[in-house]
């Protein structure tokens, strides 16, 4: 009888298990800063007691979700320090992790193919050395280096996710800036990768045999083992600002007490860039809307449908699944054989032994790093 | 400083810089790699079939001239067995179509191909001067949009045609995909994209063997075969939405070679991501042709010939005449440098990095090297797998 009781408690707790959600926070980003007070505040909210004054609508009963908030700091180290001990110390109940980029080069998760980037440079030793190598030096043009570090940083946070148990990566990425992603990948012959980039929902993480041996640069093939590959292979990626403006955002930092513009440094955009990007939502604010809805009608291969099925399916399954879909070495998208296979010519055919020695990525990825 | 040489053949003085790469070429090069492209495009789409009845959209500006040009010239020297026809058609402006229209049968005798022109005034009872006249020059491109592909239909069925090629480009395509995807038009951004483009109402087909070609190329290799085309714009007033995507093509080329046709891969690419599109991206079937995707009452835009750079500052206009002073001062043994006139709107272009130099293009001009666009000069003739090839049939 205690025995049963004891596993019922269990059922009943794993039932009710707070649901883990991971928020990705730029420092100097307004729309993440105004998620994660939003977030705050409905937590706060729901956390109050029910009779709590002036607490609209407040649920006992305590804690219903749980935050988890990672840092993913791509800024320089003082600037970092000065803005994360004051989101601490405004958010003092959220858990903050901090995470450098250079740790994209050891990746629980694997989901990056290295051995489909230009080789690190095997005689610097910090793996951040390596990285800035990699970014600086082995890449054709700032606009490489910036697709390139984007795509890291969105490892980093999937692995944080999985890494902390959570689910759902939630995104601050709000209409304009989805908007502007979404002209920058279609310019940049990414357009196959928008449904991922741009929708929310759930993302089939790689994971590739062939990895780093621990950040030495040195690129070798492992086998996944089982007890390696307990990573969940789907993670749920949200984007709860997808309708917001970006200067409705400019607006709220404004107006919350106290204030989010304590928290943000300076910006850095010109004014002139400001200005433009404001013009560009007061004279166009249907264009901005209809970019990120058109993207969201786009299907994923596969459909919609399929992936509800995939994700109903049991892991082994999955995992078969996930074998015989060729993915991204970078981007971690499925590959789009068919389309590359007429395109080839424009990047140079690759002979079939440099393609089976080397990661393969998709045609947008392949101009990022190989020009 | 001694002549670069031309990076194909190695031998002859180095004229030109492909707008598309930055290659630097001579000019038989850059014609012959031109029409390889051309090739390519058709025989990797399988856009004809041996002895098939082709008409040419032909309006006397650049994009149709070069069109027959290279079709006429590919026809023979790979033997496609092609029945080429001109089909043109009279919007009814005075003082731009009729004078165009010249020029298309200038073309014919040039070419010796038969000339069909449709008016509008004997199919509908109007021309384009009398609508102008009614409706004002506000939306009339919409009317004479609509009349003519059903005029190029009326008039390739009145030749016992089924098939007629146009002569858009890929600025064209890319811009038509920036275009739909700013006004959410997901449906016209699959049709702009898919070479072959058929209508339910009717069983002519129309395809783009130019599809993948750059409108300064184009502008590029008509000015060295020293093509008879005509580059006036058309009097009435531009489509103002598709002027912004222009200029936006434009502002990305400048920036990036390339952008253009990742533009048109990235619009290819959602098209298949398109609810209940197919997901094959191939376009070279197993059988002889490609199948058609309905086109719907409309497709693509600037098949009026007038979209000619008219947002850009007139852009293709000024290459256009600097092309002949820059010829001018090669009889002389000169080098001049064309300097492209910025846009009109200040402040929308992109950033560009800092390997560019964006105000301007030279040709030819060795001062720009994109790295990464060095190797879209790859001719695509290796690139399909599954290339249905006709002529073999």
């Amino acid at each position: 009888m205690a025995s049963y009781q004891s596993e019922t408690g269990k059922v009943f707790q794993a039932a009710h298990a707070p649901q883990r959600y991971l928020l990705a926070l730029s420092c100097a980003g307004a729309s993440s800063t105004a998620l994660l007070n939003l977030l705050h505040d409905n937590l706060a909210r729901q956390q109050a007691p029910q009779s709590a004054k002036g607490v609209k609508g407040g649920k006992g009963g305590g804690q219903r979700v749980r935050f988890e908030i990672v840092v993913a700091w791509t800024q320089t180290q003082t600037e970092a320090d000065a803005a994360w001990q004051r989101y601490q110390a405004r958010y003092p109940s959220f858990t903050f992790h901090r995470i450098p980029l250079s740790s994209a080069l050891s990746l629980r998760t694997k989901s990056i193919d290295w051995t489909s980037l230009p080789p690190l440079n095997a005689d610097l030793t910090a793996p951040h050395e390596q990285l800035a190598d990699l970014l600086y030096t082995r890449l054709a043009t700032p606009s490489s280096r910036a697709d390139v570090q984007r795509l890291l940083v969105r490892h980093l946070l999937m692995d944080a996710a999985v890494r902390e148990g959570c689910d759902v990566l939630l995104l601050g990425t709000n209409t304009t800036a989805l908007a502007e992603l979404t002209l920058s990948e279609t310019a940049k012959g990414r357009g196959f990768s928008l449904p991922w980039q741009v929708n929310d929902g759930p993302f089939q993480l790689p994971s590739f045999a062939s990895y780093l041996s621990s950040g030495q640069g040195e690129q070798t093939t492992t086998t996944t083992t089982e007890s390696e590959d307990e990573a969940p292979s789907k993670l749920s990626i949200y984007h709860p600002l997808r309708e917001i403006f970006r200067s409705e955002l400019q607006t709220y930092i404004t107006l919350t007490t106290p204030p989010l513009t304590d928290l943000l440094p300076a910006s850095n955009t010109s004014p002139r860039r400001r200005r433009r990007r404001r013009r560009l939502e007061i004279n166009y604010p249907s264009v901005v809307a209809n970019v990120v809805r058109t993207t969201g009608k786009l299907e994923r291969p596969g459909g919609a449908a399929a992936e509800d099925k995939k994700s109903t399916t049991t892991t082994t399954a999955d995992d078969t699944t996930r074998s015989h879909q060729k993915q991204c070495g970078l981007c971690g998208i499925v590959l789009d054989e068919a389309g590359d296979a007429r395109w080839r010519g424009e990047l140079g055919e690759q002979a079939p032994d440099v393609e089976e020695r080397r990661g393969k990525l998709c045609y947008g990825c392949s101009r990022s790093v190989n020009g | 400083m001694a002549p670069a040489l031309c990076a194909v053949c190695k031998t002859e003085r180095a004229l030109i810089k492909r707008p598309k790469n930055h290659q630097k070429l001579c000019k038989g090069c850059f014609i012959e790699i031109f029409e390889d492209e051309v090739h390519h495009t058709i025989l990797s789409s399988s856009l004809f079939y041996p002895g098939e009845k082709v008409a040419i959209g032909a309006s006397g500006g650049k994009d149709s001239t070069v069109l027959a040009s290279v079709l006429k010239t590919l026809n023979e020297r790979h033997k496609y067995g092609l029945d080429l026809v001109l089909l043109s058609i009279d919007e009814g402006i005075k003082g731009y179509r009729d004078d165009s229209l010249e020029t298309v049968k200038r073309n014919a005798a040039q070419y010796d191909m038969p000339l069909k022109i449709v008016g509008y005034d004997e199919l509908y009872g109007w021309t384009m001067d009398q609508v102008v006249e009614t409706i004002g020059k506000k939306g009339n491109c919409t009317y004479c949009g609509v009349f003519r592909r059903q005029a190029l239909d009326r008039g390739a069925k009145m030749l016992g045609i089924k098939h007629v090629v146009t002569g858009h480009n890929a600025d064209d395509v890319a811009e038509t995909v920036l275009m739909n995807l700013l006004r959410g038009d997901l449906a016209r951004l699959s049709r702009a994209t898919s070479i072959v483009t058929g209508s339910n109402a009717s069983d002519v087909k129309r395809s783009k063997p130019l599809k993948y070609a750059y409108e300064k190329e184009i502008v590029l290799y008509a000015h060295h075969k020293k093509l008879d085309y005509f580059s006036t714009e058309c009097i009435y007033s531009p489509e103002a939405f598709r002027g912004s995507a222009r200029t936006l093509i434009k502002s990305l080329e400048r920036v990036r070679p390339s952008a253009i046709l990742d533009v048109v891969r990235s619009g290819e690419d959602m098209a298949r991501l398109v609810p209940g599109q197919t997901q094959d991206a191939c376009a070279c079937k197993a059988n002889a042709t490609s199948a058609p995707v309905p086109a719907a009452e409309e497709d693509n835009g600037s098949g009026c010939g007038s979209a000619n750079g008219r947002s850009t500052g007139g852009e293709m206009a000024a290459m256009e005449r600097q092309l002949k002073e820059d010829e001018k001062a090669a009889e002389e043994k000169l080098e001049t440098e064309i300097t492209i006139p910025k846009p009109h709107a200040k402040g929308s272009r992109p950033k560009p990095e800092k390997e560019s130099k964006a105000s301007s293009i030279t040709v030819p001009i060795m001062k720009q090297n994109w790295a990464h666009a060095r190797d879209a000069a790859t001719c695509r003739v290796r690139s399909c797998a599954r290339r249905a090839c006709f002529l073999k049939g």
